[in-house]
C-alpha cells in the first residue's frame, strides 16, 4: 500500500510521509486514487491519459485540500483512474501533470467512493526532517 | 459551550460512544445563533465538523449555516415504496436483483443510461421530484408523499458550480456506492396497526426501500461552499472551535448562496430516488405484471439536510435554521409541512437497518416537536471501521451467512459486502428502541429484508 491506514469507524484516514510537501501532495493523491479504485502501489501501468492542475490558495493546507478535491473532480467526470503525479509546489502555489489510464469496472470497480476531502481532518506535521501528512477521506 | 448539549443514548449504546463524537457535538454547542440544546441521536458517532447523528436549530436573525452541519452527501435519505407483492409471489429473489442491478446503475464509476441537457439539470434542481414525475418517471401521487413534497424552496442552481453540474449530469437516477442500497423488504411485524394502515403498510406486504443521495453534484456543492465559508469565517469574525464548521451568517451572501446550492442538490437527490425508483417499478412490472399505480410510495425521508422551519421556543413561535445530520425530521400531528393524509398519525419516519438487519417504520410525535426540533434518528450508525470489519470477515462468509438466513445480496464486488457486514454496525433495533421510549418517534412497523443491492 502506498499509505497507511489508520482507524476511523466512518470513514478513511491515512497518513503519507515525504522529504518534501511535493512529495506528500503526489504521496497523498496515490493514496486517494488507492482508496477510490482499490490500487496497489506495485502496479505499472502506461498512462496514456493527461491533465494539467494548476492551483494557488492561502495555504499549504487549502492548496493540498483543493489539489485533492480537483482530482476527484477530473477522475470522476473524466472517467480516469490517475497512476502518476508530477506535482510542484512553491509556497501558495501549485502546479501538476496527471497521468492516467480509462476507469474499467473489472479492474477499478473495488475501491469507495469518496465524497470529499475532510479539512479538519487534516495534519501535516514535521517529524524528524521528514513531512508527516494525516488525512480523512469522507466516504 | 452557549447551550447545552443532549444526547439519546441507552447504557448498550454508550459502550460505543466515541470521545471524538461528544466533542464535536460540544463544539457545535459553541456556534452562534445556536437556539435551545445541541442535539445528538442515538446513531451519532464521529463525522467532520458536526457528529453524524447531530442536530442544531440556528436562529434567523443571529445564527449561522454550516455544510458540516448537512454532510458532503446532502440529502442523503431513505424512500419506501409498497407493492401489492407477498414473498411467495416474488419466486426467484437472485432473478429479481439481478433485474434490479442491471435497471439501477451501481458501484463506483456507475454511469446512468439518462441524458440531462443543462437546461434540465436546472429544471431538476429547482423542482425535484415534481420534475422526474412531469419527465414521467412516476406518478403524482408520488409527489405529496416526500417530505416538502420532494422540493425545498429557494434552490438556486445559479449558486451550484459548474464543476457540480458536470459532477450530476450523467449520475441522475444512478445508486452509488459506500453504505447505499436498495433493498427488497417483507413487513414482518405491525406495532401500530391504525399508523400502518393510514401509510398504506401491512403485515407480509413486499415492499423496496431506496437509500441514496445527491452524488457527486452533492458531493462538489459541499466541498465548493466549504471553501468560501472557511473565508467567511473570518471575514464575520466568527470564533470556531473547530475549522470544519465553518459557516457564515445565514443573512450573509455566502450563507444565502449555500443555501440556495444545498437545497438545489438536496432537489437533485429526490429526483434521484424518484428517478431509482421508477426503474424499480418497471421492473416490477415486468416480471409481475402489477401497474405501477399499485406500487404506491409510502415515504421519503431526507437525512442530511439544513431547513427553515417554525418551531416553539420558550413559548415562542420562531423560524430556524435546522440542521440535521444523520438525523430525520419527524414531525408529530397537525403540521402544514406534512401531507394532509398523514397530519392525524405524524409524518411517516424511515429508519434503514444495516444490511441484513431489520429497518422499522416510525412516526413523529408531538414530544419530537417539543424536545428535538422535530427530528429522530437516522440508522444504525457504525461500530467497526471498514478495514477491522473486513478483517473480522470476508465478503463470502457474509453472503453465506445472510443466505442461511434467506436474505440474497447482490454488490459490484466482495469487499463492499464484508464492509458492510452487520457486526460492522450498531444494532437498528437498539437505536430504534431508544427513540421510541423516549418518545421522540414510535413505531409502527418492522420490515425484514428479502433481497439486497449494495452500492
Amino acid at each position: 500500500m502506498p499509505y497507511e491506514e489508520l482507524p476511523h469507524t466512518a470513514d478513511i484516514r491515512v497518513r503519507v510521509i515525504g522529504a518534501t510537501h511535493r512529495e506528500i501532495f503526489r504521496e497523498a493523491a496515490q493514496a486517494l486514487m488507492a482508496v477510490m479504485y482499490g490500487l496497489q502501489s506495485s502496479q505499472q501501468t502506461i498512462s496514456p491519459v493527461r491533465h494539467e492542475v494548476h492551483l494557488t490558495e492561502e495555504d499549504t493546507g487549502l492548496l493540498l485540500h483543493s489539489f485533492l478535491s480537483e482530482v476527484i473532480f477530473l477522475s470522476e467526470t473524466s472517467g480516469t483512474v490517475f497512476t502518476a503525479f508530477e506535482v510542484n509546489v512553491l509556497e501558495d502555489q501549485l502546479d501538476a501533470v496527471l497521468l492516467g489510464v480509462p476507469f474499467d469496472p473489472d479492474v477499478h470497480g473495488m475501491g469507495h467512493e469518496v465524497k470529499g476531502v475532510s479539512l479538519s481532518g487534516m495534519r501535516i506535521l514535521n517529524k524528524e526532517g521528514q513531512n508527516v501528512l494525516e488525512i480523512l477521506f469522507d466516504i | 459551550m452557549r447551550v447545552p448539549g443532549r444526547i439519546y443514548l441507552s447504557e448498550a449504546l454508550m459502550s460505543s460512544l466515541e470521545d471524538g463524537a461528544v466533542r464535536q457535538l460540544a463544539n457545535v454547542a459553541t456556534m452562534p445563533g445556536i437556539v435551545s440544546h445541541a442535539l445528538a441521536m442515538p446513531d451519532i458517532h464521529w463525522g467532520y465538523g458536526f457528529p453524524i447523528g447531530g442536530v442544531a436549530a440556528f436562529s434567523m436573525e443571529d445564527g449561522v449555516i454550516s455544510p458540516g452541519g448537512v454532510g458532503f452527501d446532502i440529502n442523503c435519505g431513505v424512500r419506501l415504496m409498497g407493492t401489492p407483492l407477498v414473498r411467495k409471489d416474488l419466486g426467484d429473489v437472485r432473478g429479481l436483483l439481478e433485474e434490479l442491478y442491471r435497471a439501477v446503475p451501481t458501484g463506483v464509476g456507475a454511469k446512468s443510461s439518462l441524458r440531462l441537457s443543462g437546461q434540465a439539470l436546472d429544471a431538476m434542481m429547482v423542482q425535484g421530484s415534481s420534475w422526474a414525475e412531469q419527465e414521467g418517471y412516476g406518478l403524482p401521487a408520488d409527489i405529496r408523499r416526500c417530505e416538502d413534497a420532494g422540493a425545498m424552496a429557494g434552490a438556486d442552481p445559479a449558486a451550484v458550480s459548474q464543476k457540480a453540474k458536470q459532477r450530476g449530469m450523467p449520475q441522475a437516477g444512478t445508486l452509488g456506492a459506500g453504505n447505499h442500497f436498495l433493498e427488497v423488504q417483507e413487513v414482518k411485524e405491525v406495532y401500530d396497526p391504525a399508523a400502518a394502515a393510514a401509510f398504506g403498510v401491512r403485515e407480509g406486504q413486499v415492499c423496496v426501500m431506496v437509500h441514496c443521495g445527491s452524488r457527486g453534484l452533492g458531493h462538489q456543492v459541499c466541498t465548493d461552499h466549504l471553501l468560501t465559508l472557511e473565508r467567511a469565517v473570518k471575514k464575520y469574525q466568527i470564533a470556531l472551535s473547530d475549522r470544519q464548521l465553518a459557516c457564515a451568517p445565514l443573512s450573509s451572501p455566502e450563507g444565502k448562496a449555500y443555501y440556495g446550492a444545498m437545497a438545489a442538490a438536496a432537489n437533485y437527490a429526490w429526483a434521484n430516488r424518484q428517478l431509482i425508483m421508477h426503474n424499480t417499478r418497471d421492473v416490477l412490472r415486468r416480471l409481475y405484471h402489477i401497474p405501477h399505480e399499485e406500487m404506491p410510495l409510502i415515504y421519503d425521508v431526507a437525512h442530511n439536510v439544513a431547513k427553515m422551519e417554525e418551531h416553539e421556543v420558550e413559548g415562542h413561535r420562531v423560524r430556524l435554521c435546522v440542521h440535521r445530520k444523520g438525523a430525520t425530521r419527524a414531525f408529530g400531528p397537525g403540521r402544514e409541512e406534512v401531507a394532509a393524509e398523514f397530519r392525524e398519525t405524524g409524518q411517516p419516519v424511515i429508519i434503514p437497518g444495516s444490511m441484513g438487519t431489520s429497518s422499522f417504520l416510525l412516526k413523529g410525535t408531538a414530544h419530537a416537536m417539543a424536545a428535538t426540533f422535530g427530528s429522530t434518528c437516522h440508522g444504525a450508525g457504525r461500530l467497526l471501521s471498514r478495514t477491522a470489519a473486513k478483517k473480522e470477515i470476508s465478503g463470502r462468509e457474509v453472503t453465506e451467512s445472510l443466505a442461511r438466513n434467506g436474505i440474497v445480496v447482490k454488490a459490484p464486488h466482495p469487499g463492499a459486502i464484508a464492509e458492510e457486514a452487520p457486526a460492522a454496525y450498531k444494532s437498528s433495533a437498539e437505536v430504534v428502541r431508544v427513540v421510541h421510549e423516549s418518545g421522540i418517534s414510535l413505531l409502527v412497523a418492522r420490515l425484514e429484508p428479502i433481497g439486497v443491492i449494495k452500492g
